[in-house]
This record gives C-alpha cells, sequence and structure tokens, in this order.
C-alpha cells in the first residue's frame, strides 16, 4: 500500500488506528536500523522508536503531505535520536563521562551486534563522529539516499550535507586505513 | 606506500546488528497498545482543551482590563480626597460618641440651674398645685 492510500484510509472515519497500524509495519523496520545506527544499543533504539510513532500518531492529524510521510516519519525519528543523544551527553558532562567512548563501550558490550572486527572498528568509527555529521553519513552510505531525500529530512541544503557527508568519509576512511 | 582502505566494499554496508527474537512483531503491538491508551484518555480532553482554552482567554482579557484600569484611572487624587474625608468622618464619629457619653453634657441642666432656691420652688409649685398636695411636701 502506498504512502497516500495510507493516508486516505487514515483519514477514513473509525479507521485511523488500523491505518496507523499499517503505517508502524511499513516504516518500523527501516526507522528503528536508522535509529540503532545512531545510538548502537538496542534498549536505546527501542525507547526511541516507540517514542518516535507516539509522537507521529499524536501529530497525524496536523499532517498536510507537504512531504512525503516517509521523509516526516524519517525527520521525526532522527530528531527524537539527536534529542536523546543530547540528553545523555548533558548527563555524561555533570558526571564527568566522556558519552561518545560510552557508546563504544556499548557497542563493544553489544550481545545483537553479530559483525566482524572489520565491521566493528567501522561502527565506532561512526559513533565518535559528531551526532548530526553521523545521521548524514548513515543516510547516504548505508541507506543510500539521495541528498535531496537527506536534506528534505534534514532541512539541510544539499551543498552543506555534501560537505558533511565528504568529511565524515574522510575521518572514517582515515581512521579504518590506520587500523588495517 | 600503504594502499587505500576500500571504503566500498559492499560487506562493510550489510547491517552487523540483530535484535531480539520476533522483535519487530512485538513493537508493533506495543506501539499499537499505547496508541489504544491514548485513544481512551483523548475525549475528554478533546472536550476540555477547548472549553479551558476559552476560560483562560476571559481570566486573561479580565485581568487585563483590571490591571489597565487599575494603572490608568486617577486613584491618587480620590485616594487623597476620601482620605480627608475619612480622617473628617473619623474625627466627627469620635467627638459624637465622646459627647454622647459625656455625663456632664448628658445633663439638661448646667450646674449653676440645678443650684434652684427651694422657696422659688415651692412658690413654683403652689401656684401650679393643689394645697394638700403642698401640705404632703412640707
Amino acid at each position: 500500500m502506498s504512502d497516500k492510500e495510507l493516508l486516505e484510509l487514515y483519514r477514513e472515519e473509525g479507521k485511523e488506528k488500523y491505518a496507523f497500524n499499517l503505517i508502524v509495519k511499513a516504516y518500523s523496520e527501516r526507522l528503528y536500523w536508522h535509529v540503532r545506527k545512531m545510538v548502537a544499543s538496542h534498549d536505546d533504539a527501542n525507547d526511541i522508536i516507540q517514542n518516535t510513532f507516539i509522537k507521529a500518531w499524536d501529530a497525524l492529524p496536523e499532517f498536510r503531505e507537504e512531504s512525503r510521510l516517509f521523509t516526516w516519519l524519517y525527520r521525526i525519528a532522527t530528531n527524537e535520536s539527536l534529542t536523546f543523544l543530547k540528553r545523555k551527553k548533558t548527563r555524561a558532562f555533570l558526571s564527568l563521562t566522556d558519552y561518545s567512548k560510552q557508546l563504544e563501550n556499548k557497542l563493544e558490550s553489544d550481545p545483537y551486534f553479530n559483525g566482524d572486527a572489520t565491521q566493528k572498528a567501522l561502527h565506532k568509527a561512526i559513533l565518535k563522529l559528531p551526532d548530526k555529521q553521523r545521521a548524514v553519513f548513515n543516510m547516504r552510505y548505508f541507506e543510500e539516499m539521495k541528498y535531496e531525500e537527506i536534506s528534505e529530512i534534514t532541512g539541510t541544503s544539499v551543498g552543506a550535507l555534501k560537505a558533511s557527508y565528504h568529511h565524515a568519509f574522510q575521518k572514517i576512511q582515515h581512521t579504518m586505513e590506520e587500523l588495517f | 606506500m600503504k594502499e587505500k582502505f576500500n571504503m566500498d566494499n559492499s560487506h562493510l554496508k550489510e547491517n552487523p546488528f540483530s535484535t531480539p527474537e520476533d522483535y519487530f512483531s512485538s513493537l508493533q503491538e506495543g506501539i499499537s497498545d499505547k496508541i489504544s491508551a491514548k485513544r481512551e484518555k483523548s475525549p475528554f480532553w478533546k472536550i476540555a482543551r477547548p472549553q479551558l482554552a476559552l476560560v483562560s482567554t476571559f481570566a486573561i482579557v479580565f485581568l487585563i482590563a483590571y490591571a489597565t484600569i487599575n494603572i490608568f484611572s486617577p486613584s491618587d487624587k480620590q485616594d487623597s480626597l476620601s482620605g480627608t474625608e475619612s480622617q473628617a468622618e473619623e474625627i466627627y464619629v469620635k467627638t459624637s460618641f465622646v459627647d454622647f457619653y459625656d455625663s456632664s453634657s448628658d445633663t439638661l441642666y448646667t450646674e449653676e440651674e440645678e443650684e434652684i432656691d427651694p422657696e422659688v420652688i415651692v412658690e413654683y409649685l403652689s401656684s401650679n398645685t393643689g394645697l394638700i398636695y403642698l401640705a404632703s411636701i412640707e
């Protein structure tokens, strides 16, 4: 079912919840992986993804289809992830700890990480990127999104996104070259 | 020279993360349950929210109007006038209260008037009353 059909179904009297469940079914997995790569931990990703859909449910009556449903949901998930990371970093700062180190440790001890040493090194390097740059890098590198789509999600110009991705790519490549 | 690391290797782009078993179906159920719980709460808010908004708007308008009247009305002059009036009233009440209970002012005659010669009294009475009555006095 397309986004348009899902939204039409949602606007039919008494079918809001059914339609929304279909939206969750269509996008939860993709959004989860996007969030998971941002925060590393499954538990954190689970909390963020639930909040994302609850916020989407609350805001869906006001959704005017100025952007695509997929882009809109991605924007909520990205913002939720960034807000979560910011909050965690503030707490870590107050307790005089380094949050990116904590993220690395989470990845190291994650029972749901099945990658090999190269993949682990790559994801550790990605976790060291600034949060917004990491979001851009993940969307472009892993999900192979177009810059125009990322621009819609992040509200950043295509030029700025290209520059951000280029910097992130160089940093990751440099780290990987040092390790392997 | 060290070879450049190949970032385009498709193996690197594979997803190395996994989830607990049946996670996505339980996630969908969990979200559905949370939404159902929210829907049960929402009818009250749907009704109450516009009403509360209306009431608070009226309250704000009233407060603004009240504050404006208080600020821009010539209350200082009125205060000074009413102050004088109230002072005068206070003095009046105090004096009249004292006068009313003052024993000397309460009497109808002065002290001089009270010291009437008994002969004058007898004379006065004898001209107005009967003889029998006069004899009983004597």
